[in-house]
């Protein structure tokens, strides 16, 4: 996939996390092609955007990550994931990056692109497939744990 | 969330369903959901851009899901949940949400919906959710087993 459609999202997600909760986020490789579904590591955040393309942003992260992000950002622990408030927070947390990587690709170029709500997924064993449809994925490094990013666009984001 | 905006996604899994010869399609409770625990072994979510904003999702168990996948490949059974089966379902998802749209147009306050690729999340003990709002939870029981509609739109 084109990496000016995928690098905006590493850059926003490692920004972002940076200025919110001052978790210091590395990409250990490049973006690579997702040929299988996803096995989540336990906490996934998903918000779909269209415009002149439409897509997908998945930010997956382990569970002792994510808790350490909603900790420094709210100032409280959460033990249990289930709580609103910490699910409510992962949704405005891929919202605000999702929509940071949007606004540079619509001044980059004239996409047009729009997020929808975030959905915030907390389970076991859970698989993510997005049917048909190129992602691509960038696994990244933590002192609290992991997460990759996949970042997916229709037609492999050609207009 | 007005009424207005709920019913054009009920009515059209039932004409979707029906379009695949599943004619008995009969609503259940309407619910504000409160607890976020979906007990369904299968999500399939669009999210919607434009004058309606948010996400819409269907649930459904295992078993469901093979049902309604084999009613729409002219009764080929399905043994599991592979590729083919995945593609099927999102393809449920966007025929439901595409209808849906056409008829969410009709409102005078609509001029543009626009719906985003489905994605399919599996597993067990889904906790979700699909709107920084509220979400309605609406059972739907069919002749292929129960649909879980859950409807989360930011308005």
């Amino acid at each position: 996939m084109n990496p000016q459609l995928t690098s905006p999202f590493l850059e926003s997600a490692k920004n972002m996390i940076n200025q919110m909760a001052s978790v210091q986020i590395q990409e250990s490789d490049s973006f690579q092609e997702q040929q299988d579904d996803i096995a989540s590591y336990g906490v996934s955040a998903l918000v779909t955007f269209a415009g002149v393309l439409k897509g997908r942003l998945l930010l997956d992260l382990e569970p002792s990550l994510a808790k350490e992000i909603v900790q420094q950002v709210m100032g409280e622990t959460y033990d249990d994931m289930k709580d609103s408030t910490f699910m409510g927070m992962m949704g405005e947390l891929s919202n605000i990056i999702g929509g940071d990587a949007l606004t540079f690709l619509n001044n980059e170029q004239s996409y047009n692109l729009r997020l929808a709500s975030p959905a915030v997924f907390i389970g076991k064993e859970m698989i993510i497939s997005i049917p048909k449809i190129q992602s691509a994925t960038i696994h990244c490094t933590s002192r609290h744990g992991n997460m990759r990013i996949n970042v997916a666009f229709e037609k492999g984001g050609v207009a | 969330m007005d009424v207005q905006y709920i019913t054009p996604f009920l009515d059209s899994v039932k004409s979707i369903l029906q379009q695949f010869g599943i004619q008995n399609v009969t609503r259940g409770t309407i619910k504000k959901k409160e607890t976020m625990s979906v007990d369904k072994d299968i999500i399939s979510i669009v999210g919607l851009v434009g004058d309606v904003k948010g996400n819409v999702s269907y649930a459904f168990s295992e078993a469901t899901a093979k049902n309604i996948i084999s009613s729409m490949m002219m009764g080929m059974p399905v043994e599991q949940l592979d590729g083919m089966a995945r593609s099927a379902m999102s393809e449920f998802a966007n025929m439901i949400t595409g209808t849906a749209i056409g008829s969410l147009s009709s409102l005078e306050a609509v001029n543009e919906v626009m719906p985003s690729p489905p994605s399919i999340i599996y597993g067990k003990d889904i906790f979700m959710i699909i709107s920084p709002v509220e979400t309605l939870a609406i059972e739907l029981e069919t002749d292929a087993g129960k649909i879980e509609v859950n409807i989360g739109l930011e308005m």
